[in-house]
């Protein structure tokens, strides 16, 4: 059965598009695919820069901490935004190299593999191993950014909680624990400090379990969360800030 | 903290994020509403949240005035919220609501006090018009603003408060050599943001938070 869903997280003119994904095969891929790393994009999108008048986009631009590596065709914009995950698929579906790329091929986009390469070494995608020690890694060395307003939930859905724009449907509905992350994460300067703060402040709580005070456990959690919020611009992921800190 | 003066060159200011509103059933029928400001969650009532609301500005406002305490009342009269004076007056001795003054010390004081951050994407510019940038979500462009503007999306927040993030950009566009007055002096470049702000804050594309330690 194949299962049309729209794909809309593109640059610059951020048209959309419909990908159809073989279900069949997405099971398959994501069997085997178990064990490789999960892809996230890196860094708050800034648009397309036209240098003058009737001019086509010199590239895109992302800002990085204080840096701002370019997207330097539609292609590369493509693949980035392809990286945050389809909405309709964030919270069932492995989002790895191999996820991207066959999305990617679908969507007419052969180049995938390569392009993911080039956006690694830009800094603009953030590849997070399965192994504890792999997600330690990630989770301290990037932060989380908070986008868009709560909506608010309503008396007949109270446990789910929207996130979106003002006087539109929600982007996403979340639940509680994810509506935290999304409310609280940012605060801290890296995921791994919001892991350790969010935990500590769970284990306070009445009632609390001791699975609730560790952090570890909470990542795991964390690393769902970032991908059902990061497919529909909700969050976005920053480099952390250095000990030094740096400035513009 | 000083008392509302109402005064024409004097604008109001919402602070916070906004979590929306709270139901909780069955225990009451009636929902709470939730703003967090640094790091607390504050409740306000429905009233409050209202007028905390239109202190973000509303889309039919007089664009050649800041949005002061006049422009809210007087919203506020018309979508018929009671008592909006006391409300009002209880948002600023809360601090959910600040009053700031372009062009004197107390627009620094309130950069100080305070950071400007991005809650959209930044959609760049259009081959059509390069000097107007846009912000709003894919495919959804809501505010358009100068490249001063922009740049102050874009990079605003990373420092500890608005007042050190003007004074950044103004020596880095003195280090780059960009010959416009206003894009090199802090303080003008505030002026000039405060005098748009609300074509920022009115759609959410950025809010107002409390400033950091550092």
């Amino acid at each position: 059965m194949a299962a049309k869903i729209t794909y809309t997280p593109t640059g610059g003119a951020w048209r959309s598009q419909t990908v159809k994904v073989n279900k069949s095969a997405e099971s398959a891929s994501a069997a085997a695919d178990g064990a490789a790393p999960l892809v996230f994009p890196v860094g708050h999108y800034m648009g397309p820069f036209h240098p003058t008048r009737g001019a086509p986009p010199k590239h895109h631009i992302v800002r990085v901490g204080w840096d701002t590596p370019k997207l330097p065709d539609q292609a590369h914009v493509e693949i980035w935004a392809l990286a945050h995950g389809l909405p309709a698929q964030a919270d069932t579906v492995r989002w790895t190299r191999r996820a991207i790329v066959e999305t990617a091929q679908d969507a007419g986009m052969p180049d995938a593999a390569a392009i993911l390469d080039r956006l690694a070494e830009l800094g603009l995608i953030a590849e997070v191993g399965p192994r504890t020690e792999q997600t330690r890694e990630f989770a301290g060395s990037y932060r989380l950014q908070s986008l868009l307003i709560g909506l608010g939930n309503t008396p007949g859905d109270p446990a789910l909680e929207g996130i979106g724009v003002a006087g539109l449907p929600p982007a996403v509905n979340v639940d509680p624990r994810v509506f935290e992350i999304w409310q609280w994460a940012h605060l801290w300067p890296s995921v791994w400090a919001a892991c350790e703060g969010l935990a500590w402040v769970a284990g306070q709580a009445q009632g609390a379990r001791p699975d609730d005070a560790d952090p570890e456990k909470l990542l795991e959690v964390m690393i769902g969360a970032i991908r059902t919020l990061i497919a529909r611009n909700a969050v976005y992921l920053d480099v952390a800030p250095t000990p030094s800190g740096e400035s513009r | 903290m000083a008392m509302a003066t109402g005064d024409a060159a004097t604008m109001l200011c919402p602070i916070g994020h906004s979590f929306g509103a709270h139901y909780d059933p069955p225990a009451s029928a009636d929902p709470f509403f939730r703003v967090r400001v640094g790091p607390d969650v504050i409740r306000l009532g429905r009233e409050q949240f209202a007028i905390w609301g239109l202190a973000h500005g509303t889309p039919d406002r007089p664009t050649d005035r800041p949005w002061g305490r006049p422009g809210v009342l007087e919203a506020a009269r018309r979508a018929g919220v009671p008592g909006a004076e006391q409300v009002l007056d209880s948002l600023i001795e809360d601090y959910l609501v600040v009053e700031t003054t372009p062009g004197t010390p107390s627009a620094i004081d309130f950069a100080r006090r305070h950071r400007l951050i991005p809650l959209m994407l930044g959609l760049g510019n259009s081959a059509e018009e390069p000097r107007l940038y846009s912000v709003g979500m894919t495919g959804q462009p809501l505010v358009q603003m100068s490249s001063m503007a922009y740049d102050l999306y874009e990079w605003a927040h990373m420092d500890s408060s608005l007042w050190l993030a003007c004074e950044g950009a103004a020596a880095t566009a003195v280090r780059v050599g960009i010959e416009d007055v206003v894009a090199a002096d802090p303080l003008r470049m505030l002026d000039a943001l405060l005098a748009t702000l609300h074509f920022l804050l009115s759609p959410n594309a950025v809010y107002l938070d409390t400033r950091l330690a550092n």
